[in-house]
């Protein structure tokens, strides 16, 4: 559908919750004209409802055909939450720290909560933004053909001249990453900060990111950190790649995460808390030879040998991690993951 | 009405070409009472002068969307009809639709998940002897229409003006010429929506016939409709004082109206349930996949017989592109170097000919006698989307 397709790698080994990206988005484009209850970036703890709450049930994306499923379009009150602010003002004169509204949602409401039974109980942090799909469920719903993907890198945006405010995108994009601005009576999404893009900068969401998960560039560029994860190592993979949109945003699947206590309360070697079949429903079968290829370079790197993959993933310089000004090669072929 | 019907087909008498002609204008038409200046607010009592007409509208069936809710809010009965009266100045026409709705639902301040109530009329671009109707689903490649649109607002209404042709093409014209209001009646639990607009504006004239066909659609926020989701009308006819009842376009358009016209609706069910099943959905005989062509489980309530007629029997002059033709893609096909799958061809409701011309995927059924055309429409006549409901 795009010339040239821009992706990120997320590494969520790394990725601590500290919603500075999330703050970089919202400052930059998100705080304002009827945004303010859009989270264009968010972090949220899995497993859990997340943001909008249980997006993951609220429908949208493909079968296995390749027809656009319905959706729900979320309410501002139950499933996204309605911003809030504290009495901050009065604190100093003695009132008690308060929000100004009765919250019942919002979007970090479940933030390390997670699952299993203390002391083996498990979590981690996943940051979602636009996955700028290949094969888009909110393009794919738009009865009015507004929503487009840039053909020099394959960004997804809407087009505000012929949004109608509809909402059918809201209901197709199965990751719930399109919102309804009801100030302009629009859609609007995450634009992979594209006027940053044209600069040769990588979106705010990466260049912010304290824990230096995120990693920006084009899939064809074999010598880019992007393509060598998801074309070469086949360590990063999309999210439900069963909602059938081919999302452009690829994850490091969780693979360190701490050990299973025994009765006595001494951790149990060669286990692990989060348990296969969990990360195997977020990023599907490939998740398997994932964890193998990153153990085997872990192993690897612990007997004193080289590894690239590992190296790589140490996230040394900026300008390794996102290469923008790059020119499309000839011949390059997405691989398709078993 | 009756009145106000006689006295205009008293001084066009010639128009009276049969019983088609009486009963096409007995029901299709609403006549435009003369004014000095049309009112533009809706409760303006010269609007009760005006004779009225009573108009089905039904929920739109023929294209399938994609929103969980709406589609569960699909099967509840709707508003039923509208209700039209319009008045001719010498440069405006304005009609006035009332329709009763239990509540009122203005355009979201805040919620993501709210809707308004709303109300639009349409108008070809081109009518009156010697031009067919438009596909009444905003138009077709060839011809194009002219759409206003209100959505309520907390304060006033959201007004825009529209060319479209088809689905997905409504494009907002930036000068709005028309003047639109509604306004919610808490008493009567009713809408009056009102739509002025001068006769002659650049590139459409209204006074191109006498009948200036005109579709409506209601929009009820409660039902989660907007866009696609809306109650709709067939093509209806304000007759306006001048010029002289347009004979020839009567004549044409009244095809279907007498007795005899159409057939048997059983012996069109047979053919409609043996041969349109293949790619139209029916009620209660939905074997063809949603999307490959639209549905027909309203298509007597929005579609005239004259039009059916051309629609079975010469396709290629009625274009319609798909609703939405990215709704599904081809899995069976290998994806581009990025990884998208390219649209399924299946659910392209025209195709381009090498050379350029567009022309339907529907054939054009010219194997069926006159008669099986009109036991067809017969029958699809009868489907007024009250009927068996789509299974889910």
């Amino acid at each position: 559908m795009s010339s040239r397709q821009l992706a990120m790698v997320m590494d969520l080994n790394k990725c601590i919750g500290c919603q500075t990206c999330t703050v970089a988005c919202k400052t930059q484009w998100t705080n304002r004209n009827g945004r303010e209850y859009m989270y264009w970036n968010n972090v949220e703890t899995k497993p859990g409802d997340g943001y909008p709450k249980k997006w993951e049930a609220l429908g949208g994306g493909f079968d296995a055909t390749g027809a656009l499923q319905d959706g729900v379009v979320p309410s501002k009150y139950s499933e996204y939450g309605v911003p809030w602010d504290y009495n901050q003002d009065q604190i100093l004169q003695g009132a008690e720290l308060q929000p100004g509204t009765d919250p019942t949602v919002g979007p970090n409401w479940d933030e390390d909560v997670g699952a299993g039974d203390f002391p083996n109980s498990y979590f981690f942090y996943l940051p979602r933004i636009c996955n700028h799909c290949s094969n888009p469920g909110c393009l794919a719903a738009c009865p009015r053909s507004a929503i487009f993907k840039r053909d020099q890198d394959g960004i997804v945006l809407v087009d505000l001249n012929r949004c109608e405010g509809y909402k059918l995108c809201i209901a197709g994009c199965p990751y719930k990453k399109i919102y309804f601005n009801p100030k302009l009576s629009k859609s609007e999404k995450c634009i992979f900060c594209f006027p940053r893009i044209e600069k040769g900068l990588p979106p705010a969401c990466a260049q912010q990111c304290v824990g230096r998960i995120r990693f920006v560039g084009y899939l064809d560029d074999a010598e880019g950190q992007v393509a060598k994860l998801v074309n070469q190592y086949k360590v990063a993979l999309p999210l439900h790649p069963e909602y059938g949109t081919q999302p452009n945003v690829y994850y490091v699947p969780p693979m360190t995460g701490p050990r299973k206590f025994d009765k006595h309360g001494k951790p149990i070697e060669g286990s692990d808390r989060i348990p296969l079949g969990y990360l195997e429903s977020l990023f599907g079968k490939a998740v398997h030879d994932s964890l193998k290829t990153l153990h085997a370079e872990l192993d690897k790197r612990k007997a004193g040998k080289p590894s690239e993959l590992m190296e790589l993933l140490i996230a040394y310089k900026h300008s390794d991690m996102f290469r923008l000004g790059t020119k499309a090669p000839e011949g390059f072929k997405l691989p398709v993951l078993k | 009405m009756r009145a106000a019907l006689l006295l205009v087909l008293v001084g066009a008498g010639s128009a009276r070409a049969g019983p088609a002609s009486d009963a096409f204008l007995e029901s299709e038409t609403v006549t435009a009472s003369p004014a000095q200046s049309v009112p533009t607010t809706p409760g303006d009592p010269l609007w009760m002068k005006a004779p009225v007409a009573s108009f089905r509208v039904s929920a739109q069936r023929s294209v399938r969307l994609n929103d969980k809710r709406a589609n569960e809010l699909l099967g509840q009965p709707g508003f039923g009809e509208v209700r039209v009266r319009a008045l001719a100045s010498a440069t405006e026409l304005g009609v006035l639709l009332t329709w009763n709705d239990a509540s009122r639902n203005v355009l979201p301040a805040d919620d993501t998940n709210a809707y308004p109530d709303a109300a639009a009329i349409e108008i070809p671009s081109v009518f009156g002897a010697g031009h067919r109707l438009p596909y009444v689903g905003m138009g077709d490649v060839e011809l194009p229409v002219r759409l206003y649109l209100q959505r309520k607002a907390p304060k006033g209404t959201q007004a825009n003006e529209y060319v479209a042709a088809g689905f997905g093409s409504l494009t907002r014209v930036p000068r709005i010429q028309a003047t639109m209001a509604m306004e919610y009646d808490e008493q009567l639990k009713l809408w009056r929506a009102v739509f002025v607009r001068p006769l002659q504006v650049e590139g459409h004239a209204l006074t191109q016939s006498s009948l200036v066909p005109m579709a409506f659609a209601v929009w009820d926020g409660a039902r989660s409709e907007r866009g696609g989701y809306k109650q709709l009308s067939a093509w209806r006819f304000v007759l306006l004082p001048r010029p002289a009842l347009d004979a020839a376009y009567v004549k044409y358009l009244s095809w279907g109206y007498a007795p005899g016209d159409l057939g048997d609706p059983a012996k069109g069910r047979a053919i409609a349930e043996t041969v349109c099943i293949a790619c139209h959905r029916l009620p209660g005989k939905t074997v063809a996949s949603p999307g490959i062509a639209p549905d027909l489980f309203d298509i007597g309530a929005i579609a005239s017989p004259i039009y059916l007629r051309e629609s079975i029997t010469n396709p290629n002059g009625v274009i319609i592109h798909a609703v939405n033709p990215n709704a599904h893609y081809s899995k069976a096909s290998p994806p581009d170097k990025n990884g998208a799958y390219p649209n399924a061809d299946a659910y392209q409701w025209s195709t381009t000919l090498p050379g350029g011309k567009i022309v339907s995927k529907m054939p054009p059924f010219t194997m069926f006698t006159p008669e099986q055309v009109g036991d067809l429409i017969a029958y699809l006549k009868t489907l007024d989307g009250t009927k068996e409901p789509e299974p889910r």
